[in-house]
């Protein structure tokens, strides 16, 4: 039984720019916002840790308020700013989004959009503002505001009914940005589904995002990696007939490619997959072991070896079930970075409020005893409909599991673990350095410079393999393996 | 009754109670007694200074602000009875923007304007809005612009627990440089039991009355006509009463950080004084249950 630790802090920014990246994520889709000049650049620049960023979001339109659009309100400041960006962006659609103090002051943005909509601008708005919690809270919300609010573009120019391809599914829960390999995870999760003779509705990265944002009500599925995907395909089925499948995780290896072609089989139809996705399946399962196949002369050297995750739920839950089960490693600690994206304020008021440290909470030192009162209070739920699943949670897989995304309490935890090699996000490659440990980049922050890297599927799976055993090699000091191992472990 | 430094005092009150009335006539009282005084409205109503100044027109803080030209003193402020300079800090339109932060903003362009330094008052009476609803309405007691507060409250409870947010807020800013609390004005005081009220609760928080304003119908007939009491009818028993309460208010020198109520507690309190006005009511006769 795995030992459950929980923290409070999110790691990877406000819902505001969970917005921001998922919106700029979007081909054809341009954001305008309506925040203090600042927020969009912020999110540019805190975008790098997704391996990149986002060139266009330096141009992101805003409407930069000031003191006065606060006293006064911003409504016209943003009407302006919305009707400048139509005449001069071109875009397929547009999406208001909103910063904390025209939440806080309460600018009517429904009211200004429906404006815009009603001149037949193509301007829809979504009311996340970046105290309303986490990045990924951020996406969830926008992306369910778009899905649905898309209707009411009907017969607007590019917007005429059942424009476009029919997809077969429509895949949530893979979070822009803080997933620094969104990209490429997506990419592959579209080459499986492709595989399985089903198509898909990715929305990032698709050649028009846009398009299938009007489609997704259309699909037969929603597939959910995370549980940052359940509000979309909640949304869809408040006026879509569509069946929802939840996995605990992104898919790693081809064990969890057909695991998750056999619950799409289970709630679709066998016969709702393509002829040809037996036939992919086995060359599938073909590939993967004879590129692994050479590793296995050296498992003996690396079975056992202690290894630390950390990252978001879903994306190391997959990356810990491949590790342990084809690679032998001991996952003696998670660190999940992505427990407490949504709601931190209410939560955190009701924690002192039940304590009534009230007064204590208006102090330095009282938010010192309401942050030592965190601890335990509340399990976030981990795996939401685990009832029509098998997979294994991050607790069942891993020794010892943290929630927390606050870099100091990270730090110290890894260094009590002490484990041979650390997957994780910037921020944990120094820990590693200091511990001797090895260092594997699989989460936001990234160190490194990410394009379509990924960890899923068949090709993610080799990728991970690889990369893995090197740093375990490196720990180990070759010429005395089992020794330092050993040392390591204890 | 001149002072070389000036004193800044907010007075507080729920909304209707009869704040602007009684700073009105507590600025005429200190001019006439021949100090300088200013009068700032901190309310979206703007109708703090109108008895002073006959309600003539008098454009707002904010008003200029969003009109987005360079503010100058005399845009802003009238001269009124007896030389007490006016000044109102208006609002946003209603259900608009910010006015707690509007508050704000137009009291940090007062000093920008450098208000203080140009007309050298004896004393600033700031006239702020009800209830402290937010963080802006608590900017005269938090920023160390004024040292001291007021509360003009009835018998009420509503009036009395709006008191009673005030002492939280002074409660929460003073042990770090925020106002404190001079005392309570008992206003409109009609029955007998009124004055009870207020002094029971006075003593439960620990602060003290400063004066006691019965209700008149020469405050009615002042306001009717665009004056205070002090102008209107002087020589009537109601300015004596306003005379009072302002010269207690410049001498007072004992601030005190007030204990409020727990909202509960007050509650119950408040039941209790309900049962002893019934009893009182239906001529219950039972030992210790005299007001």
């Amino acid at each position: 039984m795995a030992e459950i630790k929980q923290g409070y802090h999110g790691r990877g920014g406000c819902a505001f720019h969970g917005a921001l990246w998922t919106v700029s994520s979007i081909r054809n889709l341009t954001a305008v916002v309506h925040s203090n000049a600042g927020c969009s650049a912020q999110g540019h620049l805190a975008a790098r840790g997704a391996g990149i960023g986002f060139p266009e979001l330096f141009q992101t339109p805003t409407t930069s308020s000031i003191d006065r659009h606060v006293v006064f309100g911003g409504g016209s400041r943003l009407r302006e700013q919305i009707k400048n960006t139509v005449k001069i962006i071109d875009s397929k659609l547009y999406v208001v989004l909103q910063g904390c103090e025209s939440a806080m002051v309460g600018d009517d943005v429904t009211g200004i959009t429906r404006e815009a909509l009603e001149a037949t601008h193509p301007v829809l708005c979504s009311l996340v503002a970046g105290l309303h919690g986490g990045s990924r809270f951020g996406y969830a919300k926008v992306l369910s505001d778009l899905l649905g609010s898309v209707g009411e573009l009907k017969g607007l120019a590019g917007f005429e009914p059942d424009i476009g391809q029919e997809s077969s599914v429509n895949v949530f829960g893979v979070v822009p940005v803080t997933d620094p390999h969104f990209r490429g995870d997506l990419f592959e999760i579209l080459r499986i589904l492709n595989g399985l003779g089903l198509s898909a509705n990715i929305f990032f990265g698709a050649s028009d995002g846009v398009e299938e944002l009007s489609n997704a009500k259309q699909a037969k599925l929603s597939l959910v990696f995370s549980k940052w995907g359940r509000q979309p395909a909640e949304k869809l089925l408040e006026s879509a007939d569509q069946a929802v499948l939840e996995r605990s995780c992104l898919p790693v290896g081809f064990e969890a490619v057909k695991a998750l072609k056999d619950a799409i089989a289970e709630k679709l139809g066998e016969c709702s997959l393509g002829a040809g996705a037996q036939s992919f399946l086995e060359s599938e399962r073909v590939r993967q072991e004879r590129l692994l196949e050479p590793l296995d002369e050296w498992l003996g050297e690396i079975v056992g070896a202690p290894v630390a995750l950390v990252g978001d739920e879903s994306a190391i839950t997959g990356l810990a079930k491949f590790l342990r089960d084809r690679l032998g490693a001991e996952i003696s600690l998670a660190v999940i970075t992505d427990a407490s994206d949504a709601g931190d304020m209410w939560d955190r008021s009701e924690i002192c409020d039940q304590a009534e440290t009230y007064e204590q909470a208006e102090t330095i030192e009282g938010a010192f005893v309401c942050a030592a009162q965190e601890s335990g209070v509340k399990k976030f739920e981990a795996d939401g409909g685990a009832g029509n699943r098998n997979d294994e949670t991050i607790d069942q897989l891993a020794a010892r599991v943290h929630r927390c995304g606050d870099g100091a309490e990270i730090s110290e935890i890894l260094t009590k673990a002490r484990p041979l090699v650390v997957l994780g996000g910037a921020p944990d490659e120094a820990v590693a350095k200091k511990l001797g440990a090895g260092y594997l980049n699989v989460s936001f922050p990234s160190s490194e410079i990410v394009l379509g890297r990924s960890f899923v599927g068949l090709h993610g799976a080799v990728a991970l393999a690889e990369k893995y055993a090197s740093e375990v090699f490196k720990a180990l000091d070759f010429k005395e393996a089992s020794a330092a191992l050993k040392l390591v472990g204890s | 009754m001149t002072s070389r430094k000036s004193i800044h005092v907010s007075i507080y009150g729920k909304g209707g109670i009869g704040k602007s009335t009684t700073t009105a006539n507590i600025s005429a009282a200190l001019a006439v007694s021949g100090a300088k005084v200013v009068q700032i409205g901190c309310d979206p109503k703007s109708d703090s200074t109108n008895t002073l100044r006959g309600n003539r027109h008098l454009p707002t803080v904010l008003d200029s602000m969003r009109e987005g030209k360079k503010v100058k003193l005399e845009d802003i402020s009238v001269v009124g009875f007896a030389g007490v300079l006016c000044v109102e800090s208006g609002g946003p339109v209603p259900g608009v923007g910010c006015a707690g932060r509007g508050i704000n903003a137009a009291v940090t362009l007062l000093k920008e304007l450098k208000l203080f330094e140009e007309f050298k008052p004896d004393f600033v009476l700031y006239d702020v809005l009800g209830d402290v609803v937010c963080g802006g309405f608590a900017v005269p007691i938090r920023d160390g612009i004024t040292d001291r507060a007021y509360v003009v409250t009835s018998a009420d409870f509503m009036a009395l627990y709006a008191a009673n947010n005030l002492f939280k807020a002074i409660n929460k800013y003073a042990p770090t440089g925020g106002a404190k609390l001079g005392g309570i004005i008992a206003n409109r005081l009609v029955a007998g039991y009124s004055l009870s009220i207020i002094e029971d609760f006075a003593q439960k928080t620990g602060v003290k009355i400063l004066g006691q304003v019965p209700r008149s119908i020469s405050v009615s007939r002042a306001e009717l006509y665009g004056k205070t009491v002090i102008e209107d009818e002087p020589d009537g028993e109601q300015a004596d009463v306003y005379r009072l309460v302002a010269q207690r208010l410049a001498e007072n020198q004992d601030l005190v950080i007030p204990n409020p109520i727990g909202t509960n507690d007050l509650r119950s309190w408040a039941r209790d004084w309900g049962d002893r006005l019934y009893a009182q009511e239906i001529g219950l006769v039972e030992e210790m249950a005299a007001i």
